[in-house]
């Protein structure tokens, strides 16, 4: 049947289905009930009500991967940003409307700390290989008997990222970009809803591209060979700018620094990681982007987030006050070369004061860079002396 | 398929904020959903929701319904804020149907607000019509239309073979011209 020839009702359906899709999975999206009311009084003239402050569990699985135990330490070095760097990076623009500043979760703070014992595994399009799951703080306790840090600053910046709007209408042309080919298709994972392109002609493989619809977060995969060659067979500044070629040809900003200095990935000796920090943000405790590329200097896995795109400044408590929390053993403290058990008792010293970002879900999933205070120094203990950091919060 | 407001409320808003607040709760769900499933992003569907019933309730004055329901008025509003708002921004604005369009494509009736709320309205309705299908032909014709797959990826998701399949959305077809009835294609 020719085209003109078709059911008029058919072609109705092709034209509007997905559409009618859309609609389908955004109806039960119910709007934030404190804007529905914030926005009515504000209509018809009525009081504002009191808002609430409400810390939203974070949506996204977390995935296993080994990491490094040598990335533990570089981690902890990232984290170093000292308080003079605040208000001074490269700032997306403010004059755009407040946003709320969520509160990171527990689960959000314990990224930050050693993660032991985990694996890899196959991953299917919309599930990242790169995802840091909650490190486990240390089991034992250390005893600060010295001098804490100054009141510090009392503001801190916090930034919001861009949402999914950043990169899911470009979803097919990445995918193309990228030599994917094959229909946009979703799927519900982990209360994260994903839209993804795996490519056909390589069915049992995969070369696919996901990205979240809550997040905005792409997940790049390619497994259609290990590669071969010696491109890169060590880290290069050369790979490094492979690396930052690939995330700047999809449209990601790629002048950031690099995170990490490239750390090789120990699952497998041929492929090693690039990390980029945040454009516009200070130092956060995950990167902006991960590339994963094999010796052949070919991307295998990615994982990008969303950049960023407000910044505000927030009140924060005073670096003292948050250090006598950590005094009184009211938050994770993470000891690096020791196991997280047995329970060992320790006698510290804080060495250094830095403000740091946590990435953050807020409402409805959407991603933000919060402050936190980051403590860090060095503890005794009976096996020998050993680093210790702690985090924590900084917002009001 | 939705409530609109009678046109005595409609004369009370004009005069009475609180009158507008219920204009306000039978509409604002509705029109979150448009901006959102536009703009995939909670924040500027909140801020278009926010500035379409800001602008409304300065113009409600000015309404007229002249067949067009308040529905379609408040929509088109808010079509309109995207529309601008995504030239501003100089990217694309998700007002056509599919959600991950050309780069490049041709923006010309997406650019025209009542064009997309027509769009909009019309998929709102066949929507409605297609959920009161039988179970089995409600899903082939979704899998079918709204995912896009083949036959053969029909067949394999609802577990029949490719005859079977046809059969099926066939007499779904068929079920959905009598359930539209008189109204065009």
């Amino acid at each position: 049947m020719s085209e003109g020839q078709r059911d008029p009702l058919e072609r109705e359906l092709e034209t509007l289905g997905p559409l009618m899709r859309d609609q389908d999975a955004f109806a039960a999206m119910e709007p934030d009930p404190e804007f529905v009311r914030t926005l009515r009084a504000r209509l018809t003239g009525a009081p504002a009500p009191r808002r609430a402050v409400a810390a939203r569990p974070r949506k996204h699985p977390l995935r296993r991967w080994m990491m490094a135990a040598g990335g533990l330490a570089t981690l902890a070095a990232a984290a170093v940003v000292l308080l003079l760097l605040l208000g001074r990076s490269s700032t997306p623009s403010t004059h755009q409307v407040a946003f709320r500043v969520p509160t990171p979760d527990r689960n959000a703070v314990l990224r930050a700390y050693p993660v032991v014992g985990l694996g890899g595994g196959s991953s299917p399009p919309w599930s990242s290989n790169l995802d840091v799951p909650p490190g486990i703080p240390f089991a034992g306790s250390i005893h600060f008997p010295g001098v804490g840090p100054s009141r510090g600053p009392s503001s801190a910046p916090a930034f919001a990222l861009q949402g999914p709007h950043f990169d899911v209408p470009r979803l097919r042309s990445l995918a193309r970009a990228l030599g994917i080919r094959g229909p946009v298709r979703y799927r519900s994972f982990n209360g994260d809803r994903f839209a993804y392109v795996v490519n056909q002609s390589s069915p049992s493989a995969a070369h696919s591209l996901a990205i979240s619809l809550v997040t905005g977060k792409l997940i790049y995969h390619d497994t259609r060979s290990t590669g071969s060659g010696s491109a890169f067979a060590r880290v290069t500044p050369a790979a490094i700018a492979a690396a930052r070629r690939w995330i700047a040809r999809l449209g990601w900003p790629a002048s950031n620094p690099v995170f990490h200095p490239v750390s090789p990935n120990e699952q497998d000796a041929g492929s090693f990681a690039v990390q980029f920090g945040w454009t516009g943000a200070i130092p956060a405790d995950l990167p902006a982007a991960v590339i994963v590329m094999n010796a052949a200097g070919r991307v295998i896995d990615a994982q990008l987030y969303p950049p960023v795109a407000r910044r505000q400044s927030v009140s924060v408590r005073s670096a003292a006050v948050a250090w006598q929390q950590v005094r009184r053993g009211r938050v994770p403290l993470a000891v690096l070369g020791l196991p997280p058990q047995p329970t060992q008792v320790g006698r510290g010293v804080l060495r250094h004061t830095s403000v740091l970002a946590l990435l953050t879900s807020g409402q409805h999933g959407r991603l933000y860079l919060v402050p936190a205070y980051h403590f860090s120094g060095d503890a005794t203990f009976a096996s020998g002396r050993q680093r210790w950091y702690a985090i924590i919060p900084a917002a009001r | 398929m939705y409530p609109e407001a009678d046109p005595a409320l409609i004369q009370r808003a004009r005069l009475d904020r609180s009158a507008f607040g219920e204009i306000y709760d039978l509409y604002v769900r509705r029109i979150y959903a448009f901006c959102l499933t536009h703009t995939r992003d909670r924040d500027e569907a909140e801020d278009v929701t926010a500035q379409t019933f800001e602008r409304a309730l300065n113009a409600i004055g000015r309404y007229e319904e002249r067949g067009v329901p308040l529905s379609s008025w408040l929509l088109q509003i808010a079509a309109r804020l995207m529309i601008n708002q995504g030239k501003q921004a100089s990217r694309i604005t998700l007002l056509g149907s599919d959600p991950v369009p050309e780069p490049e494509g041709n923006h010309s009736s997406d650019d025209d607000p009542q064009v997309v709320v027509e769009r909009w309205e019309r998929a709102e309705w066949l929507r409605s019509r297609i959920a009161a299908l039988p179970s089995d032909q409600r899903r082939a014709v979704q899998l079918r239309y709204w995912q896009g797959f083949s036959i053969p990826e029909v067949a394999a998701q609802v577990g029949r073979n490719e005859g079977a399949t046809r059969q099926l959305l066939h007499r779904a077809m068929t079920s959905l011209r009598a359930r539209i009835g008189n109204h065009d294609v």
